[in-house]
């Protein structure tokens, strides 16, 4: 039989049995399309566990000086320049003080070294002289906001002269003022006390109680070795602010992900429907055989049958759900896991002539024709 | 030439032999001094293989591609010979739908768009009426005029009569 022929007899062959075409196409579209959905929807899962994780400083490590000696904080601020490191800074030290608009309650004034602000809130503006940050929580008990005025004066001598309604133009004697450079959106799990405090930068001379540091992750293997050692003698091992017992380790929930084998069930579930059309169909292929049909022949119209009712849905079906699934893929985790699960099911999928020859490509022509 | 015979007797066994379906414990089978290929031979089985789902003119148009015709001429000659054996009102019906009878007359046209030089009919009037039957018999001598050397393999002294020859096969397999 010519190709062409060979190709068009199997196509009409399965429209000729179009319901039992039909059900094994929609195994396998779902096939596809679930692989996409579980693999995208578990790996991101992870993959936001990890972001959230590292944005409440799983790669932020905390250098304190033993035995309340402080560290140096030029060391510190030059770790800052390292590669690796996004940024680090330090706590030169911190002062109670109440603000002229909100005089009942009590905050913290911290003097920090350039650097710790972007350890505490990543991408917040470095503030300049005469500029501060307030943390959250002190803004919105204080009614400030990005741009306004914060006037406060420490708790000691802070309430002289000043009342209700007091403005920056009659601060009271020891009053400090400064524009409000940022305020956060929301509180940092990497120093919560900074949710209630002002921060001022200072230039990194002296000590500093505390030398915080943002490591990439991607770099994290080489920096905190050299972090060790880097401060010398006098000060507590390098320590992450957040419990790492409490951490979870991405790299074992991808290895152990319930949807890793999902991809092999899928595919398992579609050879078996494409293997029971087959054994319906089975007198079919017999009979094919009988009029001449040589085992590269049935070859050829398997894989037509596997082309149309398998292949094709699996990438319909794969297609939909990256688009469903856009957004996580955007990720590259994401991204690499999908894209593998749903290759390995597509190769699966192609090579289901091989089943189907096992199946109905042998055995006596003559003894299925007769059982048939 | 009608093979006859009781049952289990292996007339259908005999017939497949000479097909070139089974292989023989011993002895060989020849046509013109050349071994039988399977594609030579036509068949027309009691219950006959059809592709159930496709036309009439489907199941005699495949053997014809099966020979390499191209899609228009084949589709050309199996309307012909299905007209020739009465069925052409019936060509685009879906086989599951025709009568026994009708199905076994598909069953030869296919076996005549075959061209294949002989035609094995094993049981071919089973199970049907008496004009049903006559038809199908009547199909099966319009093969042999046509050139083909007719195989029937039949327990129905109606079908065996109407043979040039018949063979009977007495006892079955030795032992």
């Amino acid at each position: 039989m010519r190709l062409a022929a060979v190709v068009d007899e199997a196509l009409r062959d399965l429209a000729a049995r179009w319901l039992l075409s039909l059900l094994v196409a929609a195994v396998a579209l779902a096939a596809g399309t679930s692989t996409v959905l579980l693999a995208a929807g578990e790996v991101d899962g992870i993959r936001a566990t990890w972001d959230d994780q590292v944005a409440e400083g799983r790669f932020v490590q905390v250098v304190a000086g033993a035995r309340s000696s402080g560290v140096d904080a030029a060391a510190c601020a030059a770790v800052g320049g390292w590669t690796g490191v996004r940024a680090a800074g330090g706590r030169i030290g911190t002062e109670p003080v109440r603000f002229a608009t909100s005089p009942a309650s009590r905050y913290d004034h911290a003097r920090v070294t350039p650097g710790y602000v972007q350890v505490l809130w990543p991408g917040a503006p470095e503030p300049l002289a005469g500029e501060v940050v307030v943390g959250p929580h002190a803004a919105a008990s204080a009614g400030l906001r990005s741009g306004s005025t914060v006037v406060w004066s420490a708790v000691a001598t802070g309430n002289a002269g000043l009342g209700a309604g007091a403005r920056p133009d009659r601060a009271a004697p020891g009053a400090v003022s400064a524009v409000v450079a940022a305020v956060p959106a929301r509180g940092t799990a990497r120093d919560p006390a900074a949710d209630r405090q002002v921060l001022s930068v200072v230039p990194a001379a002296g000590t500093v109680d505390r030398c915080v540091v943002d490591v990439d992750p991607a770099r994290a293997s080489a920096v905190l070795p050299a972090l060790r050692t880097w401060f010398g003698d006098g000060v507590d091992a390098p320590r992450p602010v957040v419990d790492l017992a409490r951490a979870v380790d991405p790299d074992a929930e991808l290895a152990g992900r319930a949807s890793a084998w999902w991809w092999a069930l899928a595919a398992s579930i579609t050879g078996a429907a494409a293997a029971a059309a087959w054994v319906a169909r089975r007198a079919d292929v017999a009979l094919h055989r009988l009029l001449g049909a040589d085992p590269g022949t049935v070859a050829l119209r398997l894989t037509v049958d596997v082309g149309v009712t398998v292949v094709t849905p699996v990438l319909l079906g794969t297609a939909t759900a990256v688009v469903v699934t856009a957004p996580a893929l955007a990720h590259e985790v994401v991204r690499t896991v999908v894209l593998a699960d749903a290759a390995r099911l597509l190769v699966v999928s192609a090579a289901l002539p091989v089943l189907g020859l096992v199946l109905v490509g042998r055995g006596s022509v003559f003894r299925i024709l007769k059982e048939s | 030439m009608a093979v006859v015979g009781p049952s289990g007797s292996g007339k259908t066994t005999l017939l497949a032999v000479i097909a070139g379906l089974v292989v023989p414990q011993a002895g060989s089978v020849t046509r013109a001094g050349a071994p039988v290929r399977p594609d030579d031979v036509g068949w027309v089985m009691q219950t006959t293989p059809l592709l159930r789902a496709r036309s009439a003119t489907a199941n005699v148009a495949l053997a014809a591609l099966a020979r390499g015709a191209d899609r228009a001429a084949a589709d050309r000659l199996a309307r012909a010979l299905l007209d020739e054996l009465g069925l052409g009102d019936r060509a685009s019906v879906p086989v599951r739908r025709l009568s026994g009878g009708e199905r076994q007359r598909v069953a030869v046209a296919r076996a005549l768009a075959q061209d294949a030089p002989l035609v094995i009919a094993d049981e071919p009037t089973a199970s049907l009426d008496a004009e049903s039957r006559d038809r199908v018999v009547d199909a099966l001598l319009a093969v042999e005029r046509a050139g083909r050397l007719v195989l029937v393999a039949t327990h129905d002294p109606a079908v065996a009569t109407r043979c040039s020859r018949v063979v009977t096969l007495v006892d079955g397999p030795p032992g």
